[in-house]
């Protein structure tokens, strides 16, 4: 499934060749346009726009030093943004470890979620309440539900990410869909069984 | 039964169970739901993005520059000594698009750098073209690409910048090696091109832009 964010923007192969050669003007321009999509999947993943500025450089950082491993066999956004998730993913864990020593809850560490402003309705969906619902989401299904669904990365590519097997990406996208639908308030909502270690079914059926 | 959530959304996408489909077919309000999981994707793709609130690039080439400083400085100069020392025992001009002769005086020499100097415009102007410059390349040729351009740029610095001593002949043969460079990048470009390339393949030895 392919993406639908900007990490599919189209790059010269002569400033990705210059870039991989240490060229600075080239490395910017790569800098330039993916600054954003990378800043935008740190802030989903992470939530806390400080956290994302920090994921934003490390991720350019690593760009920078592993740029000559990129052999071109894919997009060049999908390997950028497989840095990018990696590194969002060592500060979500990270911020796991904090949590675990200071005995609170990780959202607590780093302070409230911080929503983009968003109004509109799509879809019936009110954006606004759906940046609540996702931002209250746990972080494995918060992380996962943006990967599938908006990103557009398989079970694998997730699952691999996570060092961790492609059932756990699909109970983690159950789960989000189960919650967000649960926290929206809207009909036919789902009972996440993943939990409970039972088959999940549609509620009420 | 119903399907699972795991197993509807997994319709959803185009997969999912043989039996769970064809229980779908039939089930009003499993396809309900699986429209409703296909809102959700819809509406979550329609958030709006989070652009970056600062500039991190000065900070993030303040980085690489002080880890690459040194290396760069090697890589160059290492460059920039084979080139000169190939050069440097050159004595005769060997170019595709210019002369085979030996420099018998100074005044061939002169000759000699006016007609490779005319070559190059005249590559130049062949790699101006829009044509070229929209190309899509593949990596590795890319990557020749970029190597050219840069042995051409080493070229044109020791072409500004000549040890006092050096004579014409040395002149002639950087001008030389500078056309060959240039001549390699216009085929590598040209090849890249298919059949529009041929013609400015043709181009370059007869002198009619296509």
């Amino acid at each position: 499934m392919e993406g639908r964010t900007g990490f599919f923007a189209v790059v010269d192969e002569i400033q990705l060749a210059r870039a991989k050669r240490g060229d600075l003007e080239a490395l910017e321009g790569l800098y330039r346009v993916y600054a954003d999509p990378v800043t935008n999947l740190a802030r989903r993943i992470c939530r806390s726009a400080h956290e994302a500025e920090e994921v934003v450089q490390e991720t350019f950082m690593e760009m920078v030093r592993s740029l000559r491993s990129y052999r071109g066999d894919g997009a060049f956004g999908a390997w950028l943004r497989r840095i990018a998730v990696s590194k969002a993913l060592t500060v979500l864990r990270s911020r796991r470890r904090r949590a675990e020593t200071e005995s609170r809850p990780a959202a607590e560490v780093d302070g409230p979620a911080e929503f983009p402003s968003a109004v509109d309705g799509t879809c019936g969906w009110q954006k606004l309440d759906l940046e609540r619902a996702l931002a209250v989401l746990p972080d494995d299904a918060r992380v996962v539900v943006w990967l599938f669904d908006v990103e557009g990365l398989t079970h694998r590519e997730i699952a691999a990410l996570f060092g961790r097997s492609t059932s756990f990406s699909k109970s983690r996208l159950s789960r989000a869909h189960a919650r967000l639908r649960e926290l929206l308030g809207r009909t036919g909502g789902f009972t996440d069984a993943s939990e409970s270690g039972r088959s999940v079914g549609v509620a009420g059926r | 039964m119903h399907p699972s959530l795991d197993d509807l959304l997994a319709l959803r996408d185009g997969d999912g169970p043989a039996e769970a489909a064809r229980h779908v077919e039939q089930c009003t309000q499993c396809s309900d739901e699986i429209e409703e999981l296909r809102s959700a994707a819809l509406a979550l793709r329609a958030l709006p993005g989070v652009g970056t609130s600062r500039d991190h690039w000065p900070e993030i080439r303040r980085r690489v520059v002080g880890r690459r400083r040194r290396i760069r400085a090697l890589q160059i100069g290492a460059v920039a000594a084979s080139i000169i020392a190939v050069v440097a025992t050159v004595v005769t001009v060997r170019s595709p698009v210019s002369t085979t002769r030996p420099v018998a005086s100074t005044a061939d020499a002169r000759i000699a750098i006016d007609e490779l100097a005319e070559a190059s415009r005249e590559l130049e102007a062949v790699l101006r073209a829009p044509a070229l410059r929209r190309q899509v390349l593949s990596p590795k040729r890319a990557a020749v690409i970029v190597d050219l351009e840069d042995r051409i740029a080493v070229l044109d610095m020791a072409l500004a910048d000549q040890p006092t001593d050096w004579g014409v002949e040395q002149n002639v043969a950087l001008w030389s090696h500078r056309v060959e460079l240039l001549d390699a990048l216009v085929t590598t470009r040209t090849g890249a091109l298919g059949e529009e390339g041929v013609g400015y393949a043709v181009f370059r030895y007869e002198g009619s832009q296509p």
